[in-house]
């Protein structure tokens, strides 16, 4: 990984009645670097995503500290600014596709939609890019499928969507938010090896959100514990796995049925 | 249940062909009086007798239903539109244009209308050509009628501006004119179209209330509201003054068929 | 002070020649509808119907104007005579009145209300009637059953004011509330009735020299809503209604065909005008129009009052003739004849004032194309009809009438503020039957003379003519003579039709049919004018 790290943070976060759901996080992704963020749920790790698109607001929570990125600190940026860096510069791909997806329009409509957002085309160019980024996440490229609402298609394949629509425009980071929790475990898998291999081909950093350290472990370079809104650790993963420093991350390891060798994905 | 779709949407495909043209059925010019003839029973030369001038009601119903029918659902459109603009807007952007937004609408709400309608009544020139009047009879109507609705849209626009589908489009990068159009808007769009649907048939009594301000269509051009006002009297009327009541209650009822339709088709 | 001897004596061979019924037949409540709250029980203070029919019915006056014969009758004055060559009047009251509270009744009490009434402070309305300007008026009372008051000018008609003025008590700790009419008010519950008990100490006898009056109670509800009325009346809830619409009276006549009474034309007529006004912020073509006597001669004629009565009255109504309808006896110009519908008069008289019809559209002599507006209030059913009616015969002489529906106010401040309006279509009541109470409609330089008030200098000769026979009948005493300027009068308006009158509306009453001596009549307070008469079935009193 070279010297200047694409993403540098180092965050907190209030909601109103909850403070300190994060405190004082802090947090690097090099270019083209994949980081596994890990805990349990209720630790703050979703609200980090949001925080790191300054979307945060929406769910009603306050974030202080910095965001550097690409040498700059977006916590300084206008909505102007970001709004031309979300989905273009810094793409998310959520939880659960289900509530995510716009269940009025049709996919096709949602994926052009987000490609319009940064750029102009005819109706031909944007076809064309929506068909190639479909084709890239493994979902059949045809006008049948694109003219299907969300709720006609299944989990995995509106999931796949999410993807194809964060890669649209080849982002420097993604943001992945549990990207597999409501996916079976094949899908799972799936989506992963997908991630990966776009990872590879795009050269795109990942933030890999998981409350399953072991699920993500193959597949990341470093992973950071979160642990009551602190990060606890943040090593190579394999230093991790080898000599977890802080109690929590140990008993996260031990607490698995034997030990799992990291390396290569399952 | 089709069939009875189909039905409806015949029903009312029919009643709209006669209002476009209503001298297909009816060669009796609506404001004809029979002076010889007043209130006359049902008979061959009058199919639903005359009223107390002497005018076949037949024909006035007819175009009476070409007045009401064409300009309360553009009267509902107007005011769901606005609705729409105004709850939709409050509801997404939130902040002070909320604010001002629920404080214009809670000011429509409270005005004493019945006193503007009056003033406005009387700011217009006096020499107002029939159709002028129609058109800002419903005009009126439907600027006025949009508050209400705008309450409820800008209560489903609020909870969806922080639903995780706009969190979504936002985190693509897609700026708040787009979301609110392709995202926040379709999802309240049943709420609208109910709305417009309810607001139909209280447009054509409201339009029939102005009347007695002095506001509603101008005579002698027969209107469903002007038509129905004998019924408000302390009279029993005649059985052929009832057909109005059955032409409205047939194309709400029709109305309310053929939308539900809509739904399940989707 | 002859001829009221003698309408007495008419009085009371009425009164025996109604049919003796069930006898003298006492006790019970009659109950009827106010249809607005009563805004004062003083009788001087009097502005309002609702106020007017109590003080009726409760108030003793000095001379009491017949609403059958519309003759004067003497009440508590036994008899009077003019003195001061007109410009006063000596009353000789009736002995042992009694006032309701017990209180006996003397000239200090005439004296008293009179200058209650004249005090300038009290602003009472009915003072006004006497064009007396305060203290100038002479009050004096040379015996204790004798008042005489002297004017400073003559008053036209000065006897008739008298009706209108209920006679205080100078003496009674209940005030204004003790009364020398039939009744008294006995309680008021404000927004849903008045409660008026009999006076045991009323001092009128009947033929027989039994006690009046019959009725023990008289219960005002006071209510707004017609048709609610009207079913409270079908239930036998109410006695009487006083003011019935056509299509409810041919309702109730197929129904209860005992109960309802057309007692023929009221005082209450349909006119229109147009307006001449030269501030008027109209088109210089269309003032033109409006300023011309065939213009507005060839409308008159235009419009089928017969049809108007027909359709919008369903008979009841008459065409009408002039400002004073035929329910007023004395003062109706009999030579008057309403306008005749003939749209070829109509036609003939537009050509002689420069205009074509073309195509079945008239043009002015300027090639404007005629069409205006009319104005009439909103809500009201039967003025709208009229107005619909209007724009049909218009058509038919190639003329645009737009109807406009406006509330109240709105026409009050066009056609007394603004001026911007063409045409007017309203309702008249002429409540006073002495044409002196419309000087402020005729004198041209009166804020109420519609078509176009508050003239510095008459703006044609004939207005001019009628100012001059207005002044010459307001001064005038002989009843006969103040007639003959009245008529003129009467017969210039007909002629320059500055009003067009359109019809006369016949009073309507129900009468439930257990009130017995019931004899409505078309002046206010219709039905119960001779309430001290009225009496109740025996199977009624029971209930």
């Amino acid at each position: 990984m070279n010297g200047c790290p694409a993403l540098h943070i180092r965050l907190s976060i209030d909601y109103p009645g909850r403070p300190r759901v994060l405190d004082d996080a802090m947090l690097d992704v090099c270019p083209g670097e994949i980081v596994g963020l890990v805990g349990e749920s209720g630790s703050g790790k979703s609200s980090l995503a949001l925080a790191l698109l300054r979307l945060l607001d929406l769910k009603g929570g306050r974030v202080s500290g910095s965001i550097w990125f690409n040498g700059r600190d977006l916590m300084l940026s206008g909505e102007r600014e970001m709004r031309s860096i979300r989905g273009k510069e810094i793409a998310f791909v959520p939880q659960s596709p289900s509530s995510y997806l716009n269940p009025a329009l049709r996919l096709g409509d949602q994926m052009a939609e987000a490609w319009r957002a940064h750029r102009n085309g005819s109706r031909a160019d944007v076809e064309r890019e929506v068909y190639r980024a479909i084709a890239q996440v493994g979902l059949p490229s045809e006008r049948t499928f694109l003219r299907r609402y969300p709720g006609e298609v299944s989990v995995g394949q509106a999931q796949r969507v999410l993807i194809a629509m964060a890669v649209l425009h080849h982002p420097s980071l993604l943001i992945a938010d549990e990207p597999t929790s409501s996916l079976d475990l094949i899908s799972q898998a799936d989506v992963l090896r997908l991630l990966s291999r776009l990872n590879r081909e795009l050269g795109m950093g990942i933030l890999y959100i998981s409350h399953d350290l072991m699920s993500i472990a193959g597949f990341c370079d470093r992973v950071a514990i979160l642990h009551e809104g602190r990060i606890v650790e943040f090593a190579e993963t394999d230093a991790v796995f080898e000599a977890p420093e802080h109690p929590y991350t140990q008993a996260l390891i031990g607490a698995l049925p034997g030990r799992v060798m990291t390396g290569d994905m399952r | 249940m089709k069939a009875i779709r189909y039905l409806a949407g015949t029903l009312l495909l029919t009643l709209l062909l006669v209002a476009l043209w209503p001298g297909s059925l009816t060669r009796t010019p609506y404001d004809r009086q029979f002076r010889e003839l007043p209130n006359a029973p049902i008979s061959s030369q009058f199919p639903l007798g005359t009223d107390e001038l002497g005018r076949d009601r037949l024909s006035r119903l007819l175009y009476g239903t070409r007045v009401s029918l064409l300009a309360a659902p553009v009267a509902a459109l107007l005011s769901t539109i606005l609705a729409a603009l105004v709850g939709g807007l409050a509801g997404f952007l939130g902040g002070w244009f909320d604010r001002a937004a629920v404080a214009g609408i809670d000011l429509m709400l409270s005005l004493p209308w019945l006193f503007l309608l009056i003033i406005v009544r009387a700011m217009l020139p006096l020499n107002l050509p029939a159709l002028l009047s129609v058109l800002v009879t419903f005009g009126l109507i439907g600027l006025l009628g949009w508050p209400s609705t705008a309450r409820i849209v800008r209560a489903g626009c609020r909870t969806l501006r922080c639903s995780d589908m706009v969190v979504q489009a936002r985190a693509c990068g897609l700026p708040n004119g787009r979301v609110l159009l392709k995202h926040v808007l379709p999802n309240v769009r049943p709420i609208l179209t109910a709305q417009f649907r309810a607001s139909i048939p209280i447009y054509i009594l409201a339009e029939a209330n102005l009347g007695l301000l002095g506001l509603g269509v101008a005579d002698p051009l027969p209107s469903w509201g002007n038509l129905l006002r004998p019924l408000e009297s302390g009279l029993v009327p005649d059985a052929a003054a009832w057909a109005p009541l059955i032409l409205m209650a047939l194309v709400v009822s029709c109305l309310y068929m053929t939308q539900s339709s809509e739904v399940v088709v989707r | 002070m002859k001829r009221s001897l003698a309408v007495f004596g008419l009085v009371c061979s009425a009164v025996a020649a109604v049919p003796p019924g069930p006898g003298a037949q006492y006790g019970g409540e009659l109950r009827f509808c106010l249809y607005s709250e009563p805004k004062t029980f003083n009788p001087l203070l009097v502005a309002d119907t609702s106020s007017e029919a109590i003080r009726y019915m409760t108030a003793g006056v000095l001379i009491r104007v017949n609403r059958q014969t519309q003759e004067l009758q003497p009440e508590l004055a036994a008899s009077w005579r003019m003195v001061s060559q007109g410009r006063g009047i000596a009353f000789k009251l009736r002995p042992n009145v009694t006032f309701s509270d017990g209180t006996a009744f003397s000239a200090e009490d005439v004296a008293y209300t009179m200058r209650t009434l004249f005090d300038p402070n009290l602003h009472a309305p009915t003072a006004d009637s006497f064009h007396a300007g305060g203290t100038s008026v002479k009050i004096e009372t040379p015996a204790a059953d004798e008042v005489t008051l002297t004017f400073p000018t003559p008053v036209a008609g000065l006897e008739r004011l008298f009706d209108q003025v209920g006679i205080l008590s100078s003496k009674s700790r209940k005030k204004e509330m003790a009364s020398l009419g039939p009744f008294y008010v006995a309680q008021y519950k404000p927004g849903s009735e008045v409660d008026l008990l009999r006076n045991p100490y009323y001092w009128k006898r009947d033929a027989q020299g039994l006690r009046l009056p019959r009725i023990d109670s008289v219960r005002l509800y006071i209510q707004q809503n017609r048709d609610m009325e009207l079913i409270r009346f079908q239930r036998g809830e109410l006695d009487i209604v006083n003011a019935v619409s056509p299509e409810i009276f041919d309702q109730l006549q197929a129904r209860m065909p005992a109960a309802v009474r057309d007692l023929g034309p009221s005082l209450e007529s349909e006119m229109m005008w147009f307006n001449q006004s030269p501030k008027a912020p109209l088109p210089a073509y269309k003032k033109q129009w409006f300023q011309s006597r065939e213009f507005r001669r060839a409308i008159s004629a235009a419009v089928n009052r017969e049809d108007l009565c027909r359709l919008v009255y369903r008979g009841h109504a008459r065409p009408a003739e002039g400002p004073i309808s035929p329910a007023n006896r004395f003062w109706f110009d009999a030579g008057l004849k309403p306008h005749p519908y003939d749209p070829k008069e109509a036609l003939d008289r537009l050509r002689k004032a420069g205009f074509r019809l073309r195509d079945g559209q008239l043009y002015d002599a300027q090639s404007h194309a005629v069409e205006f507006s009319i104005v009439t209030n909103a809500g009201n059913q039967a003025r709208e009809m009229l107005a619909q009616m209007i724009q049909q015969d218009l058509k038919a002489i190639g003329i645009r009438l737009n109807v406009v529906k406006l509330d109240y106010s709105a026409i009050i401040d066009r056609i007394s503020q603004s001026f911007d309006y063409e045409s007017c279509l309203l309702g008249l009541t002429n409540v006073d039957l002495d044409p002196d109470a419309q000087m402020n409609v005729w004198l041209s330089s009166a804020g109420n003379h519609q078509w176009n008030p508050n003239q510095v200098s008459p703006a044609t000769p004939w207005e001019a003519e009628i100012d001059r026979l207005m002044q010459a009948q307001g001064s005038e005493l002989n009843p006969a003579k103040r007639k003959a300027y009245f008529d003129k009068v009467q017969e210039i308006v007909s002629q320059e039709v500055p009003f067009l009158y359109l019809v006369t509306r016949n009073a309507l009453v129900a009468v439930s049919p257990s009130l017995q001596n019931a004899n409505p009549s078309v002046l206010r307070p219709q039905a119960v004018w001779n309430i001290e008469m009225l009496a109740l079935a025996p199977e009624v009193v029971k209930k």
